[in-house]
């Protein structure tokens, strides 16, 4: 077991590949009656696979809701998600659960890891979803996967025993169990003092630089959106900026969390 | 184990006390239902029992039965027949059973009748001294009635064989003695209504435990009874049959209706309203204690619906991992089933524990003076369907209640659960 599975495409270099999400027209209203209102406004975005993006934008822009609507949580009033090449639209609710299951890893601000369950079950969840995380090769994935995130030792403990750096950790292997064509990230580091949310914002560099990951992460710490390929701002419900940093890793590896570390 | 059942159980596990509360519920209502339908059944097996004691299992009544006009020629099948329609035979005037001996013969010579004996019961008067009480005199063949019921048991004092001996003998009901002042060995002057009054001796003392025979009867040879009424020495007013079989007693009924041509009632006939007391009672008392079982149920529905709701976050993240629908309801129906199951099974424990309990030590309480049938001790009865039937309720129950939790739990919506947290 790896980070691969026999047979799977390996990463390439990001802008070479067919897109893993392409979203297309979004809109989005939330409330009803009077108080409805739009809170995504025609939103088009496209992210190819290796690419790690950032989302930022004031409170109230609609990040989260957008990040929503493209891992399959919710679905748009209008417009289209397609995740690897699937509409989301045609999909039924428990079918897209499945989906999501196979092609879509989340991280939340908040680790949501179940209370009675130790790190190691906590991760191997979305494998237990579809039946498999009782074998001895999934046991053996799911603890790698820790040991990467530096918490090899804490496979047993249950979530109440760990630190908030570590419940994150262990919610971002979680994440990526299941080797996810995608990754979404709500504020990942949002809920973590200053520590705690670098050796976050390092895991998933590394995921990007040495597993070719696919990231998307909402922020509005301006030291992610420093770090990331690419950045999109979004403001009352529409994209209004993509930047995109030169290719490689290197050239802003850590940069604004060395530079402006709290 | 799946997945479904280690979150079913992990999640249990997590809240004991508040569980192991919702399981005692379930348990008490198990326990006292069990307890309830062991105490009624107790009673019921009981009457049985003191019934079959004293009573046939089969009587034949002096009614002389002819089958309807109209049977007898759909019997015959006639359909083009003109049937004649006339009203039904007139019974006799004096309700007794005439040729009584040859039709003993003939249902003792039935397969399945164990012993049949004659009665003539008539109205007397009894006195001792200046002493008269009125009496139900049932006259018997002392050495027959031997093979129908278990009266001759229940002498308290004195002896039966001492009324097969002696033709002048007589058996005093427990209360009616006490009333005369009589006991063994005193005689008494018997009056009825038809030949002069006969001077009997008590030879025993009955205490039958059933209101009517120990109050108010006396036991005489059935030639004393009969003269007494004024009857033939062939007359009698029921014959009575002990059969090999207590409880499915159509079949022989409808053989011996059939050899003399008269009513046949089984004692569950003659007892029916007794029975359908007991019924009734019983049907109350379970409708009560029902309820505490339905009651202790819903609190499973109850405990389930909290601890959704305290997991919406849960069970959103779960959904959000990739768990359908269905899964998180299997969850939520097995932790129902789970907490049925355990409750139902420390009920039936708790049940069996106190059945035993009270039959080992039984309640004991004296008799009330007068009752129709004295009841001196708490019977319950043991029977292990009870338990399989009450626990396979209570889990229905249970299923029942996680059913109506379950729909909240498949209504978590992931996104907005998330997001009101973030």
């Amino acid at each position: 077991m790896g980070w691969r599975e026999p047979g799977s495409v390996p990463p390439r270099e990001p802008g070479e590949n067919a897109p893993v999400l392409q979203a297309t027209d979004l809109v989005r209203r939330l409330g009803s009656g009077a108080a409805a209102r739009e809170v995504l406004r025609g939103v088009d975005l496209t992210l190819h696979a290796g690419e790690f993006a950032a989302l930022t934008g004031p409170s109230g822009s609609g990040k989260s809701t957008l990040l929503y609507l493209l891992g399959g949580l919710d679905r748009p009033d209008r417009g289209e998600v397609r995740i690897a090449g699937t509409p989301l639209s045609a999909v039924r609710d428990d079918d897209l659960a499945r989906l999501r299951n196979r092609l879509v890893g989340f991280v939340y601000q908040f680790h949501f890891l179940l209370p009675e369950f130790s790190a190691l079950d906590n991760v191997l969840m979305p494998l237990w979803a579809r039946g498999g995380g009782r074998s001895r090769a999934d046991r053996a994935w799911g603890t790698e996967l820790l040991e990467w995130m530096g918490l090899g030792d804490k496979t047993g403990k249950l979530p109440r025993e760990l630190s908030g750096g570590e419940q994150q950790r262990v919610a971002v292997a979680r994440a990526l169990v299941n080797r996810p064509q995608l990754l979404l990230a709500d504020e990942p580091t949002g809920n973590l003092d200053s520590l705690n949310a670098q050796a976050v914002y390092q895991l998933f560099r590394r995921l990007h630089q040495e597993q070719g990951q696919t990231i998307l992460v909402v922020t509005h710490d301006p030291r992610w959106a420093a770090a990331s390929d690419r950045v999109l701002r979004l403001l009352d419900g529409r994209i209004v900026a993509d930047e995109r940093r030169p290719p490689g890793p290197a050239a802003h590896d850590n940069e604004g969390f060395d530079r402006g570390g709290s | 184990m799946s997945a479904v059942a280690r979150l079913a159980w992990r999640q249990l596990r997590a809240a004991p006390r508040p569980v192991a509360l919702t399981v005692a519920g379930v348990a008490v209502g198990v326990a006292v239902f069990t307890f309830t339908v062991s105490m009624m059944d107790g009673l019921v097996v009981f009457f049985s029992e003191r019934i079959l004691k004293i009573s046939p299992t089969l009587t034949v009544m002096p009614e002389r039965l002819e089958a309807a006009p109209g049977r007898q020629a759909l019997q015959r099948g006639g359909a083009d027949e003109v049937l004649l329609l006339s009203r039904p035979a007139v019974p006799d005037q004096r309700p007794t059973l005439r040729g009584a001996q040859g039709l003993a013969t003939q249902l003792a010579a039935l397969p399945g009748i164990g012993g049949v004996s004659l009665l003539a019961a008539t109205p007397a008067v009894l006195a001792f001294g200046a002493v008269p009480e009125g009496a139900a005199l049932m006259g018997i063949d002392p050495a027959a009635e031997k093979q129908v019921t278990e009266l001759w048991r229940l002498v308290a004092r004195g002896s039966w064989d001492a009324l097969i001996a002696r033709r002048d003998g007589v058996i005093l009901g427990v209360g009616l003695a006490e009333r005369l002042g009589a006991d063994v060995g005193d005689r008494l002057l018997v009056s009825g209504e038809g030949a002069a009054a006969k001077d009997l001796e008590v030879v025993g003392i009955l205490s039958a435990g059933v209101g009517a025979l120990d109050e108010a009867t006396a036991l005489v040879h059935l030639s004393v009874a009969q003269g007494l009424a004024g009857w033939g020495s062939d007359e009698v007013s029921e014959i009575r049959l002990r059969t090999d079989e207590f409880t499915d007693l159509e079949p022989l009924r409808r053989r011996a209706r059939g050899t003399v041509g008269y009513r046949v009632d089984t004692w569950q006939e003659s007892n029916r309203a007794a029975l359908q007391l007991f019924r009734t009672i019983g049907l109350t008392t379970y409708l009560l204690t029902g309820f505490v079982l339905v009651v202790a149920g819903l609190g499973i529905g109850n405990r389930l619906a909290t601890m959704i709701l305290d997991r919406e976050r849960d069970i959103a993240i779960l959904r959000a991992c990739g768990f359908s629908r269905p899964a998180l309801r299997g969850v939520v129906l097995l932790q129902g089933l789970l907490m049925g199951f355990a409750g139902a099974l420390a009920g039936c424990l708790v049940a069996a524990l106190g059945i035993l309990y009270f039959q080992t030590f039984p309640i004991r309480f004296a008799a009330r003076e007068g009752a129709a049938l004295a009841y001196t001790e708490l019977y319950l009865a043991n029977d292990p369907r009870y338990y399989l039937l009450i626990a396979v309720v209570a889990v229905l129950i249970s299923l029942l209640a996680a059913l109506l939790a379950v729909r909240r739990a498949v209504r978590v919506a992931p996104v907005e659960v998330l997001r009101g947290v973030a």
